[in-house]
């Protein structure tokens, strides 16, 4: 048998090639961690985690949450929620300057509160918001700029998916976890506010105010279509926040009220359910494989115990804290450059997780940390994932080049958000403290 | 070819609708558990059990419909560079990738459904749950997974000669409602 650190080298190697050749992430980490135990440890071992693993994964109460909470928000999408959410913002915000901007960024927050996936917020918001910010003369770059970076509010707000893979693979709490979410998703959301009002109000040229007349009556018939997502996002939040009920429960609840909503609204039809199964069916089964793929790899790098060397070389450095946490930050921009941020977590977590805490962070503030990190690696030049779905899913001709220059102002934004989640930990912590 | 094709689609389309209906039974049981227990104090049976069965369907009944869609997750930046062969013949790498990672998968799996079986495998507590059918609901849905696959190769490995675009290939978010 070759020692860890050799068959280390030789399955790095080796997914760093199927990764370029686009093998299935999941199937990457997977067979990765199968020829790291077989080299290291014997085959009877590496066939052992590709015996337990895919069943112990799917058949498991905590994770039933995915499921639920993907159907929850595809659901959601078939109710065309995203589309009654812009309208009652923009009926609100339209007047203000920036107000259609700021429109797209609430409506994705809060659909943000129903789906948990930042690629399917930021398609979603492209198609509706693109071709109508246009439309009121707004700069193509702004516009951009703003939908791809307010899809990345969704992987923050509860539900989020992101979240609850994180606390899956650290151990943590999914409860305590999602409730830390809240504060940090609706300050991000809060700095893209006030930023885009700056933005408006400097150079009115990119963002003209609109010449309309929104009566009081329909704002608030515009918040007829809302009300019940509102209504569903406190229940679901507060059942889980005051323990009423488990995630899995929370996620069940959610996917129920989110049907009804659909019922309601006579939209449910047999059509409409096969559309939401197929979305939910293909997002679920694509999330596990990568989960699947990622515990097998874990395996190996604990079972030869080279998590172990690693960590140890790691923390034997004796860097400050922040050191170590700027180089996980960088290799987070790296990763997003190529892979999404489920698949980012995935990979990183069983190396990251045990050096942070070990230098003294505290895991649930690193979770949301680590979240915030992978989203912002999603609209960072030279290549964001979300930009490019900006880009593709836009009705309006777009230039990359346009689109990263429009969501820069908003990179700039988030690290300022970013530094003020690490000055002020109790940002995070303080909701999670009192459940 | 094509028939086999159409059938694999048929097949997997209905596996995941079957688990689409799964996941609506975890719904109305997760919201009956915490009204019949919460609120009535009435426990309803075995609905965590269920659940983790029927998640086993969920998953693996998509699987094959995911790839059929194309819609695993991958690093497409190099691959979206490549010309058309260069591409399938990427795609022919990432075909026996994933038959291999599977058929092993497989393998272990109908050894475990087997031994379930043999030994009568249940879940602990009030309700004593089989779980083999939820381990045989995993062989099945990796089976048809392999199916897919193996056609899929074929399809591949014809378009290196060809240089013709994957068929059945659809925008990465298939989002009708917005349409």
């Amino acid at each position: 048998m070759l020692d860890p650190a050799t068959a280390g080298v030789i399955v790095a190697t080796l997914m760093v090639v199927m990764l370029v050749c686009g093998v299935h992430i999941g199937v990457v980490l997977g067979l990765g961690g199968f020829v790291g135990i077989l080299l290291a440890v014997n085959p009877h071992a590496a066939l052992a985690q590709i015996a337990t693993v895919p069943f112990s994964t799917t058949n498991s109460f905590t994770l039933a949450v995915i499921p639920l909470f993907v159907l929850m928000g595809a659901l959601a999408t078939q109710a065309g929620l995203t589309r009654d959410l812009y309208r009652a913002a923009y009926a609100w915000l339209g007047k203000i300057a920036g107000g259609m901007a700021m429109a797209t960024t609430l409506a994705s927050a809060a659909f943000g509160a129903a789906s948990g996936s930042t690629i399917v917020n930021a398609a979603v918001f492209t198609r509706m918001a693109m071709p109508e910010m246009t439309r009121f003369g707004y700069d193509k770059r702004l516009s951009s700029g703003c939908i791809a970076a307010s899809g990345t509010l969704a992987s923050l707000i509860p539900p989020s998916i992101l979240v609850i893979v994180y606390a899956v693979i650290t151990e943590q709490s999914v409860a305590q976890l999602l409730v830390a979410g809240l504060v940090p998703g609706i300050l991000s959301a809060a700095v893209y506010l006030v930023g885009i009002y700056i933005i408006a109000k400097r150079w009115p040229h990119l963002a003209p105010t609109p010449e309309l007349n929104i009566t009081r009556r329909e704002k608030w018939n515009a918040l007829k279509g809302v009300w019940g997502i509102g209504a569903l996002f406190l229940l679901v939040l507060g059942g889980i926040y005051l323990g009423f009920f488990v995630p899995t429960y929370a996620g069940a609840v959610g996917a129920f009220g989110a049907f009804l909503i659909i019922a309601f609204k006579r939209k449910l039809t047999g059509r409409t359910l096969v559309e939401t199964f197929k979305d939910a069916g293909v997002t679920t089964s694509t999330i596990f494989i990568i989960v699947i793929g990622g515990i097998i790899f874990a395996r190996f790098l604990t079972y030869t115990g080279l998590l172990g060397d690693i960590t140890d070389w790691m923390i034997g450095l004796d860097l400050p804290p922040i050191a170590y946490l700027l180089g996980f930050a960088l290799i987070y921009l790296i990763l997003g450059m190529l892979i999404d941020p489920i698949a980012i977590m995935v990979m990183t977590l069983p190396v990251m997780f045990p050096i942070l805490t070990s230098v003294g962070y505290d895991p649930i503030w690193l979770g949301i940390i680590a979240i915030k990190l992978a989203e912002i690696s999603l609209i960072t030049p030279p290549i964001g994932l979300n930009v490019y779905v900006v880009r593709s899913a836009s009705p309006v001709p777009l230039r990359l080049e346009e689109v990263f220059a429009g969501v820069t102002p908003f990179l700039l934004m988030d690290l300022l958000t970013l530094g003020l989640l690490i000055a002020f930990p109790t940002l995070v912590l303080f909701l999670p403290s009192l459940m | 070819m094509h028939r086999l094709s159409v059938l694999s689609e048929r097949l997997a389309l209905g596996v995941l609708l079957v688990g689409g209906l799964g996941m609506m039974m975890s719904m109305f049981l997760g919201v009956a558990d915490v009204i019949g227990t919460q609120m009535l104090s009435i426990p309803v049976p075995g609905p965590r059990e269920l659940t983790e069965s029927t998640m086993v369907l969920i998953v693996f009944g998509a699987l094959a419909y995911a790839q059929i869609r194309r819609a695993h997750i991958r690093v497409e930046l190099f691959y979206h560079r490549l010309p058309p062969r260069g591409r399938a013949f990427l795609d022919v790498i990432t075909d026996i990738a994933a038959l291999i990672f599977f058929s092993l998968l497989l393998w272990q799996a109908i050894n475990e459904a087997l031994f379930s079986l043999q030994i009568g495998e249940a879940t602990f507590g009030l309700i004593r749950m089989p779980l083999w059918p939820a381990r045989f609901i995993l062989v099945a849905g990796t089976g048809l997974l392999i199916f897919r696959l193996v056609i899929d190769l074929i399809i591949d490995i014809g378009r290196v000669r060809t240089g013709a675009p994957p068929p059945d290939q659809r925008p990465h978010l298939d989002l009708s409602a917005e349409k």
